[in-house]
């Protein structure tokens, strides 16, 4: 089977890489040619453009940026439903909004195409390198057995039901992991501040009714390595994120201060920070905050 | 100093204290409320080590910083350890306090966790034989922190995180359920995920609740805290805020502590 990827980001490329073995072939394509370049190989080709992978490939992989990203690769000039033959299936394993999940399944399945969405819901660019990311599918059944072989190659998949199930998983998912991050970046904060140990914090909170999984994977790497990860995305991205939450409980009438609230945390981190800084040196923000060094969204602080 | 045979452990508190002070009264041979001078005294007459709990600030300040608190009528040579949810920096007043009447004061807190089944410590316990004793017989782990008031600290970050992890959950779980996941799918695949906490691990019968009277006041202390130390808060205030609002609706139920700082 041809299989083609379209956005080879830090994600991209490890899943170019993946879904390339046991005969199938890839073929990939990004914006950026250079990245195109970088994921060459012996089973990797490049494309022209994504109408050039619809043109070539049953199965086609989307990993970008956002949702005009999205709208772009599947419904832009040079897009996958340019090319007027594709009746293949696209999967699209983007951090995307659950309305423009439907409208671009809609436009595919008009034409006689399919479309999954998924999400990779965790363990970032070391799982999906690792071909061992947990990743939620869901739109036609059909079309998820069909395909779930050739998408095992990237983790374990879960299938959770109709057409914009996975990303609203996804949405869910990054909504917590942006106010954890943020949580345990002012209340570690806070605790050293009062004269508490940082390593220790991290180790009682391990386990406790604290817990998290960012606290164990982001701070406790902080106080082993003095860094927090592996390509992880920076405060834009997790505002951005953050902001489909907001988006996506409006849409449903949900009353989401946390959304709202950890949106403007992120952007303000990145402005202070830096926007492509990685999300979890919100940490440094709030201690460069608690120095004086700057100010941050406060309710209770003196001036 | 240590005993030959278990500390008697006297119990003197003030106000409700849910899991915490259940926890306590079951260690205890003699117990009193703060306002009921004879009694306590009749508990301070008896006890080993005196252990205290107060549901705020306000009546820990009474009852072991003032000049006409319980300590005036303490003997010589006292081990006390406080369990109350208070303010670092009145435990490190308490201790000072106690230190010069000629008494040792240790702060503790029981963790949010678990059923009450961890204790922070500040790191004088373990120089304390006796007081290391009762704390175990109170609770099994003990977690040594540092310096007088670090136990109190350590409990408000935990509570701030627990309680945040909670609302943060109940939204996310909210929003999700209104795009047509159910909870009981939703939270395996969020435990799977990045954005696996505590909370969702509570919802899911893994883990037991925390104690909602310590989170409640925990979170109280942790607004108190940012203050004194001009530390940032934004999460905290708005877990504090909800928290708040919560109890409000259910008036009936609602712990002291956050009724008390809610008005």
């Amino acid at each position: 089977m041809k299989i083609g990827v379209i956005g080879l980001g830090s994600m991209g490329k490890p899943i170019a890489r993946n879904l390339a073995v046991e005969g199938d072939t890839v073929l990939a394509y990004d914006i950026d040619a250079r990245a195109v370049d970088a994921v060459a190989s012996e089973s990797v080709a490049g494309a022209a453009s994504a109408a050039d992978i619809a043109e070539r490939c049953e199965l086609v992989v989307l990993m970008v940026w956002d949702d005009a990203a999205l709208r772009e690769a599947v419904l832009g000039a040079r897009g996958i439903l340019a090319c007027r033959s594709f009746r293949g299936c696209v999967v699209d394993l983007s951090t995307t909004s659950v309305a423009v999940a439907r409208e671009v399944g809609e436009a595919l399945a008009v034409r006689g195409a399919t479309f999954l969405d998924a999400a990779v819901i965790g363990g970032g660019v070391p799982a999906i390198k690792a071909g061992k990311s947990p990743i939620v599918v869901s739109g036609p059944r059909a079309a998820f057995d069909r395909y779930a072989p050739a998408l095992q190659r990237l983790g374990t998949l879960d299938f959770v039901g109709a057409q914009g199930a996975a990303k609203a998983v996804k949405i869910a998912n990054n909504l917590l992991v942006g106010v954890m991050t943020a949580a345990n970046a002012e209340a570690l904060s806070l605790g050293v501040e009062a004269g508490l140990d940082l390593a220790t914090m991290v180790e009682v909170l391990r386990g406790s009714a604290a817990g998290s999984t960012v606290l164990q994977s982001y701070m406790g790497r902080y106080v082993r390595e003095g860094r927090y990860g592996e390509g992880l995305i920076g405060h834009a991205l997790m505002a951005k994120d953050v902001s489909l939450a907001c988006e996506l409980a409006r849409d449903v009438a949900v009353e989401a201060p946390f959304a709202e609230i950890t949106r403007q945390a992120y952007v303000a981190f990145g402005r202070a920070l830096g926007e492509e800084k990685p999300f979890p040196t919100a940490f440094d923000h709030y201690r460069r905050a608690a120095e004086g060094r700057f100010e941050l969204l406060d309710s209770t602080r003196r001036s | 100093m240590a005993l030959s045979r278990p500390p008697r452990i006297g119990l003197v508190h003030a106000g409700e204290g849910g899991e915490a002070l259940d926890a306590l009264r079951a260690v205890s041979v003699a117990t009193a409320p703060a306002g009921d001078a004879s009694a306590a005294a009749a508990v301070l007459a008896s006890c080993d080590v005196l252990v205290t709990w107060c549901a705020s600030e306000s009546d820990a300040d009474a009852l072991l910083a003032r000049r006409e608190g319980l300590l005036w009528r303490a003997p010589p040579g006292l081990t006390l350890i406080d369990f109350s949810p208070i303010t670092p920096r009145l435990m490190k007043a308490i201790a000072q306090r106690c230190a010069t009447e000629g008494y040792r004061a240790h702060g503790a807190a029981l963790s949010c966790s678990g059923g009450a089944s961890r204790a922070f410590v500040d790191e004088s316990v373990m120089q304390d034989a006796s007081a290391l004793e009762a704390v175990q017989a109170i609770a099994p782990d003990v977690v040594q922190m540092g310096p007088a008031g670090s136990s109190k600290a350590m409990s408000i970050v935990e509570c701030l995180l627990a309680s945040v992890a909670r609302a943060a959950s109940d939204e996310a779980i909210a929003i999700a359920a209104g795009a047509g996941i159910d909870a009981s799918v939703l939270i395996p695949l969020l435990l799977k995920g990045s954005g696996g906490n505590s909370a969702l691990g509570v919802q899911a019968g893994r883990e037991p609740a925390p104690d909602s009277n310590a989170v409640q006041a925990g979170l109280a202390l942790a607004r108190e805290a940012a203050r004194e130390y001009r530390h940032p808060t934004t999460f905290g205030a708005l877990a504090f805020a909800l928290s708040c609002r919560r109890s409000s609706a259910t008036e009936a139920s609602a712990p002291a502590r956050g009724r008390e700082l809610a008005a």
